[in-house]
């Protein structure tokens, strides 16, 4: 489990049995130290996505509109793998003049994954001075503990067919309206992230390998 | 009947039956300043041997009165000069009356099966009745509503208590049949009557029956077998809550409970006027103590009084000795307790706090075998009890291992709640320890951790090595029944694997299902192709085709052939 939080989640819809080590980015982070602090500059976009179960409704130009009115720097916009093989998609917002990447595959059932997903996130977030999303999502968090201001604004879309258990559209919004807005508390978006990435909670080494019997 | 080491029967003895005795060295201290010398006495119902032994050295007028007969024999042989009767509590004869009553196994194993039940009301009555005036009851009263049934940190159901085999060492030709099975007669159907439900109330019924003077304590933390006696009128002193060992009694005691939620009292009661009987003033009296302490098991315990200056042992004997064991009662100080360091992790674990449990175990660092994490003062890591001593070089890892196995086997048998899931048994629990102690703990580590533990338990709790290491390595998971708190940890064991299987059913049930559509499909496909290859050999076409190639296809048969 990433955070109390969510083990207190788990135990509320009835699941048990779970420690609480922190995000594996919180790893990555603890591991990967930045080499040499690169002057940080403009904003990497992260457009809420559909997934392979779920198509997303929404208009990308609006947002597009949305995000020229609002960074000051240059932009860089990360996509999901499905809407970055999507010509049209792409194209719209290279047409806008961003910087358009993607860090990989999502895989499914561990194959096809792509194993540098993180480091490639982690590399691409350290270049940024902020992190934006039109959802408050993990990219958002990554950014946030990776040193980036964060900024959640625009449209921010909806899942075809979501399942409403999850609360969307709205609940992570609700949940933590700090996080919301073109410029929210830095200091603050600190304290929330480090919480539910659970960067105060990791394990030792010795005591992984305990817990996951890797001896 | 009157020869020596065999018990005189009164009817109704029970055959094939054994109680499990009361006693405990705090008990002993008890009857040591309670009976005057060479009073007569009469102990009623099952006491430890220990217990027993007590009281014969204060008299040589000792009778005793067992429902059981093995026990009856056992005690009989033992003490040969007293007067050991086996059976009802109600026929021994009306005209011996004495200075003592003792009943610290509470009244209900006074009454054999065979015999008329009186009620608890008539019972305290029938004891009573066998008081000289000026005499003194010592009474054990569990407490119903006793923490002890409602934590069930100890097993012990209430209202009565599983019968410990005891078979006595017979002589050979001996016409006892040997003892079979021993059960619990917590559920025999019993006669309503008037059960003290607290201690006020077992005060009263006390003076209601012409007891002067009556002095009750509150025994902890079993009712039977009491390690902690504290005057009633001192119980409720937080101060107290430090003897009281688990966290649920800390809170009790904390809560000013430590009175209410006692697993038992414990009264002495004077009867009539003690100044009109030439008899010797009862010590307990004036209690000038606020309690008795007892700390270790068997003859290991060095009990202390406990008053507002500390304790301090009431006989401080000299050092005791067991191969490399040893221990120095003069050593034990007079440090009532305080916080340990286990209770602050028993928290840390049942609030799941892994950082706090990490903080606590990474900050202990034992200095010797026997600064365990129950041994250890939250603040400042001081040992509560430095009188105990390993004869031997240890290395600091095996220390480690040594107390963090004892905290993981205390854990367990208690039931306490943890953050690890429960699918981890005792060795994997003690390896993310010590993982979190930061102190290496491979295999042969834990393994000598173990042992010395082992060692350590089956010389102070006199058990054979082999039993203490099964208990080590299954804690809370033996063959005897469990405690409540056990029970519930596997139930909710049971509960886990039983959603897990019920989860990993759907999913083979679900590709099950799929491959048996795909199944369906290709069969349905399959029928299709076929019903279309019938259709075109019954065609006029294909028939005359057949008709037309017929010549050639016998001729290629034939040279084939």
């Amino acid at each position: 489990m990433w955070s109390d939080a969510v083990l207190r989640r788990g135990w509320a819809a009835g699941l048990r049995d779970y420690v609480v080590i922190g995000a594996p980015w919180a790893y990555l982070l603890a591991m990967e130290h930045d080499p040499a602090p690169a002057v940080r500059t403009g904003t990497i976009w992260y457009p809420f996505h559909g997934f392979e179960h779920a198509a997303l409704s929404g208009a990308h130009d609006r947002l597009i509109a949305e995000i020229k009115a609002t960074e000051p720097g240059p932009v860089t916009i990360c996509l999901y793998w499905m809407e970055y093989q999507e010509q049209a998609i792409r194209a719209m917002y290279e047409n806008a003049g961003f910087r358009v990447i993607c860090h990989g595959y999502r895989g499914k059932n561990w194959k096809d994954t792509e194993p540098e997903f993180l480091y490639r996130q982690l590399a691409e977030l350290r270049r940024h001075r902020r992190v934006a999303s039109n959802r408050l999502t993990t990219a958002i968090f990554y950014g946030v503990s990776a040193g980036c201001e964060p900024a959640v604004y625009g449209d921010p879309m909806e899942l075809v067919g979501a399942n409403p258990r999850y609360g969307d559209p709205g609940r992570v919004a609700r949940l933590h309206p700090e996080l919301v807005g073109t410029a929210p508390d830095p200091r603050t978006a600190r304290q929330v992230v480090a919480t539910e990435l659970g960067l105060d909670r990791l394990a030792p080494p010795a005591e992984l390998r305990a817990l996951f019997s890797w001896e | 009947m009157s020869v020596a080491d065999t018990p005189t029967l009164l009817g109704a003895e029970m055959l094939e039956w054994s109680d499990a005795s009361a006693g405990s060295p705090v008990l002993a201290e008890l009857l040591r300043r309670t009976i005057p010398q060479g009073a007569r006495v009469l102990v009623a119902g099952p006491h430890d041997a220990d217990l027993i032994d007590a009281v014969a050295a204060r008299t040589t007028a000792l009778t005793c009165v067992l429902r059981g007969l093995p026990d009856a024999v056992a005690l009989a042989r033992r003490h040969p000069d007293a007067t050991v009767y086996g059976g009802d509590l109600e026929r021994i004869p009306a005209t011996a009356s004495y200075d003592v009553v003792i009943a610290l196994a509470a009244l209900d194993p006074l009454t054999p099966a065979g015999a008329t039940a009186p009620t608890w009301d008539a019972l305290l009555d029938s004891l009573i009745a066998r008081l000289a005036p000026g005499g003194t009851l010592l009474l054990t009263h569990p407490n119903p509503l006793g923490l002890h049934t409602i934590a069930c940190s100890h097993p012990c159901p209430p209202g009565g208590r599983p019968a410990a085999v005891v078979a006595p060492e017979r002589a050979e030709g001996a016409l006892l049949p040997e003892p079979r099975a021993f059960m619990d007669d917590a559920q025999w159907p019993r006669p309503v009557g008037v059960r003290p439900l607290t201690a006020e109330a077992l005060r009263a019924a006390l003076h209601e029956r012409g007891s002067a003077t009556v002095h009750l304590y509150a025994g902890y933390p079993e009712p039977y077998r009491p390690g902690v006696l504290l005057d009633l009128a001192a119980a409720d002193r937080p101060e107290h809550a430090a003897l009281a060992g688990t966290p649920t009694t800390r809170q009790v005691f904390e809560a000013g409970l430590g009175v209410r939620l006692a697993p038992a009292w414990v009264a002495v009661a004077s009867f009539g006027l003690a100044a009109a009987v030439p008899t010797p003033a009862v010590p307990s009296a004036s209690p000038p103590v606020t309690g008795l302490v007892g700390d270790g098991a068997g003859r290991w315990c060095v009990v202390c009084e406990v008053g507002s200056a500390g304790r301090r042992p009431v006989v401080a004997g000299e050092p005791m000795r067991d191969g490399l064991l040893s221990r120095d009662p003069a050593a034990v100080g007079s440090v009532t307790g305080g916080r340990t360091l286990e209770e602050a992790l028993l928290e840390a674990c049942a609030a799941a706090d892994l950082v706090a449990v990490r903080g606590l175990i990474a900050a202990w660092a034992p200095d010797s075998v026997f600064a365990t994490l129950d041994n250890v003062r939250a603040d400042g890591g001081r040992l509560l009890d430095p009188s105990w001593a390993w004869g031997a070089e240890v290395a600091p890892e095996v220390v480690v291992a040594r107390g963090i196995r004892r905290f993981v086997t205390r854990l367990l048998e208690a039931g306490g709640r943890h953050p690890w899931p429960r699918g981890y048994d005792a060795e994997r629990i003690c390896r993310v320890l010590h993982a979190m102690a930061r102190v290496p703990g491979d295999a042969a580590t834990l393994e000598a951790g173990l042992r010395l533990e082992a060692e350590i338990c089956s010389s102070t709790e006199g058990v054979p090595l082999e039993a203490v290491l099964e208990r080590l390595r299954r804690p809370g998971r033996g063959a005897e029944a469990p405690a409540l708190a056990q029970a519930v940890d596997r139930a909710a064991v049971l509960e886990e694997q039983r959603r897990w299987l019920l989860a990993r059913l759907e999913q083979r049930e679900a590709a099950l299902a799929k491959r048996e559509r795909e199944l369906a499909a290709v069969q349905a496909k399959l029928a299709t192709v076929r019903d279309r290859l019938r259709a075109v050999r019954g065609s006029t076409t294909f028939r005359a085709g057949r008709a037309v190639t017929w010549p050639a296809r016998r001729a290629l048969r034939i040279l084939g052939r």
